[in-house]
């Protein structure tokens, strides 16, 4: 056999697996298909849901509105994967333009694209759910037999392998500077440590769910229909009752052709903090409290660049392998920040740097002396913290609202400086806020100053979200929730959410490992409940 | 005001850019055009190619671009416009309609005389004021202009040695 890396849809695999694959963007006939479960969204959430209902026996159909991409088309460029796996082409942006979204569209949803960091919830967040937000089940204790089964389920483990350069950089900073950095534990097998996760895994070690989960329900008879939207759910009364289909081309926009519907008699939306509220919102799902697509969170992120003597190749090796939580828990009235880096290839990080000209040639020149960190604010924990709101255009697509708060400002400000620190620390010859108004300065002492001066306002600070959540939260009080603690609509019957958007605050870590634990116990629940 | 300090530090770093133009102060128009017109677009009309055709070689000071890699830029953008949401491809089509409209051209942009009897300082001045700009449609025209252009120069190999990137790596 050619060396596909045990890739599921090669041609050789597909000719004798007889699976069920629909490809929206190329079908000539309309749609009219019944199911026990429609999932809607192929990632994380959705992902994990179709593997546990379809073993359970249950006629799955899977909807992506992305195309099914896999490693026999993951050559690693940028110019290629954007357009084909992330959202609007990698150029998502809130509504404002102040915000730059990361987001994965094609099987797998962002799993397919993501850096692999895999962390549990943490406690303080899992409580303060219980807390402040009326959500049951959901404790530490609760949820560990759910983080052990996707830990093992997903080969998810701290990396073991030395961190590359650029992540090297942030523990060398933080450890000279007395501060605690950790592992990342991945969900990877066989990892070659290429860095190219971003552009989907080559190799197919990644356990996305486009490798894990999708195909194991594939093989217990589910359908996959990719490139293929949701429009709106149909209901009977107060029960849903199946959903209407459109077809997406090969540039993701809408077709023409009429797509038709398919009948269930369970609906599931895992189509992400964006993808899923513009479900609810084009189906005018009853939402008597006014929550649908609020308190949207993102973890904002904004970073720091600096420049070395050594070589860093920071487009080389595992993106992500060290963080801190040093600052993520603060005993002030602050807002918490996390510590990781990201990588830097060619083209995300040429729309990054200021400027334009020789100035823009010049500082792009250092790239393989050059190091990022970044920092994601824990939203959502504060009064003056409320999230975003996702709406729709004239269109029916969805966008995103979200006003950046003088405690994201003040958190900015630290964690600009906290950074800045850090690299200076770590050996940094020069260093710059990632901040249109901002320059290089070759101390510490000059960064502080830059920092006094530097407007706190958007369009200025360049800032950046890859984690998408909130929007139709978990919780036991309908005036609070859009779901109960099972993950079930309070108002209608037959409908389920499994993603991000259940969270009624945002996280403090990546949130893969969150949205497949919860996920993997709110499906085993439904399927309990759907067998008795 | 706090802002204007460290406006005059980039406008310094501007004149750095501004020498460097003298490269292009002769942007090969002849040349770029025999490129394109040998391209399909789908989102691009000929007026906003020829407004592109100023702005690139000036955004691009300081790179090795040829009048081929020029064009190609424009073939990727207006590709990937195509994969952008229907309202950011009115957005942006509302942007090129006002650059390549006379009254924009001498309103917003500030350039009396065509675009292409522009002169390079002209032009730089006109992307310093947008990128600068106290209105935030104005900055935002100015930040999707950049993205789209520099995104689109650099995902194409021939730009990489520049920047020490050697490309993916191979696989066995």
């Amino acid at each position: 056999m050619a060396n596909n890396f045990n890739n599921p849809y090669s041609k050789e695999s597909l000719a004798i697996k007889n699976w069920s694959l629909i490809d929206g963007s190329i079908t000539q006939q309309s749609i009219e298909l019944e199911a026990d479960i429609v999932i809607v969204g192929t990632g994380a959430g959705g992902g994990i849901a179709a593997e546990i209902l379809s073993k359970a026996g249950f006629k799955v159909i899977m909807i992506e509105e992305g195309p099914l991409r896999h490693s026999d088309h993951f050559n690693m460029l940028e110019k290629e994967a954007y357009p084909d796996l992330y959202q609007e082409s990698a150029a998502r942006k809130t509504a404002d333009k102040a915000i730059s979204i990361m987001q994965g569209r094609s099987v797998g949803g962002s799993t397919t694209v993501n850096w692999t960091s895999s962390f549990r919830t943490p406690r303080s967040t899992l409580n303060h759910w219980q807390k402040e937000h009326d959500v049951k089940g959901l404790s530490s204790e609760q949820m560990l037999p759910w983080f052990e089964w996707v830990e093992k389920r997903l080969n998810i483990h701290p990396w073991p392998v030395p961190p590359n350069p650029n992540n090297q950089m942030l523990q060398d900073g933080l450890t000279k500077l007395g501060w605690k950095s950790n592992i990342i534990p991945r969900n990877v097998n066989g990892c070659a440590n290429l860095g190219y996760c971003g552009t989907g895994c080559p190799i197919n070690a990644k356990q996305s769910m486009l490798i894990s989960t999708i195909p194991t329900a594939l093989d217990h008879q589910a359908t996959l229909i990719s490139r293929t939207r949701v429009e709106k759910l149909m209901t009977n009364g107060d029960k849903v009752s199946g959903v209407e289909l459109r077809f997406m081309n090969d540039q993701g926009q809408l077709r023409n052709l009429k797509a038709g519907k398919i009948k269930a008699k369970h609906v599931i939306l895992s189509a992400g903090a964006i993808g899923t509220p513009a479900v609810m919102l084009r189906s005018k799902t009853p939402d008597p409290y006014n929550l649908v697509g609020k308190r949207t969170f993102i973890h904002p992120v904004n970073l720091t660049a600096a420049i070395y003597d050594q070589t860093i190749d920071p487009f080389s090796g595992a993106p992500q392998s060290v963080y801190s939580d040093e600052f993520l828990w603060p005993e002030d009235s602050q807002i918490g920040f996390k510590l990781e880096v990201p990588p830097m290839h060619p083209v995300l990080t040429s729309t990054m740097i200021n400027g334009f000209g020789e100035d823009h040639a010049q500082v792009f020149s250092e790239l393989p002396k050059t190091n990022a960190t970044l920092a994601l604010l824990r939203d959502g924990f504060h009064e003056q913290s409320q999230g975003g709101e996702v709406r729709l255009d004239d269109n029916l697509y969805p966008v995103l609202d979200y006003p950046i708060t003088d405690l994201l400002w003040n958190g900015f400000k630290k964690s600009y400086q906290v950074m800045m620190e850090v690299q200076f620390a770590a050996g940094a010859k020069k260093v710059i806020p990632m901040h249109r108004d901002a320059v290089f300065v070759d101390s510490w002492k000059k960064a502080q100053q830059m920092l006094e001066q530097l407007p706190m306002k958007k369009l200025r600070a360049k800032i950046f979200t890859a984690h998408l959540m909130g929007g139709a939260p978990l919780g036991s009080d309908p005036k609070s929730s859009i779901v109960g603690n099972d993950h079930q609509h309070h108002q209608l019957e037959g409908l389920s959410i499994m993603d991000g958007s259940v969270f009624p605050t945002s996280l403090g870590v990546n949130p893969q490992l969150t949205i497949y634990s919860m996920s993997a116990r709110a499906a085993t629940l439904l399927s309990e409940e759907l067998m008795s | 005001m706090k802002r204007r300090s460290l406006l005059k530090y980039s406008l310094i770093a501007g004149g750095a850019a501004a020498s460097g133009a003298l490269v292009y102060s002769q942007i090969p128009y002849d040349e770029i055009d025999q490129e394109i017109t040998q391209l399909d677009f789908e989102f691009f009309d000929q007026q906003d190619q020829i407004v592109l055709t100023a702005i690139i070689p000036i955004m691009l000071v300081g790179t090795n671009q040829s009048p081929k890699q020029i064009a190609q830029v424009i073939v990727n953008m207006d590709q990937a416009i195509l994969f952008l949401s229907k309202q950011t491809q009115k957005e942006l089509r509302e942007l090129f309609d006002l650059l390549a409209n006379k009254l924009g051209r001498v309103v917003l942009v500030g350039i009396w005389s065509s675009w292409r009897t522009a002169n390079a300082e002209q032009l730089i001045e006109f992307l310093n004021d947008w990128r600068d700009s106290y209105i935030d449609l104005i900055q935002i025209g100015y930040q999707g202009l950049k993205q789209l252009v520099v995104g689109n120069y650099y995902a194409d190999a021939e730009s990489w040695s520049q920047i020490g990137y050697p490309g993916p790596p191979k696989l066995i």
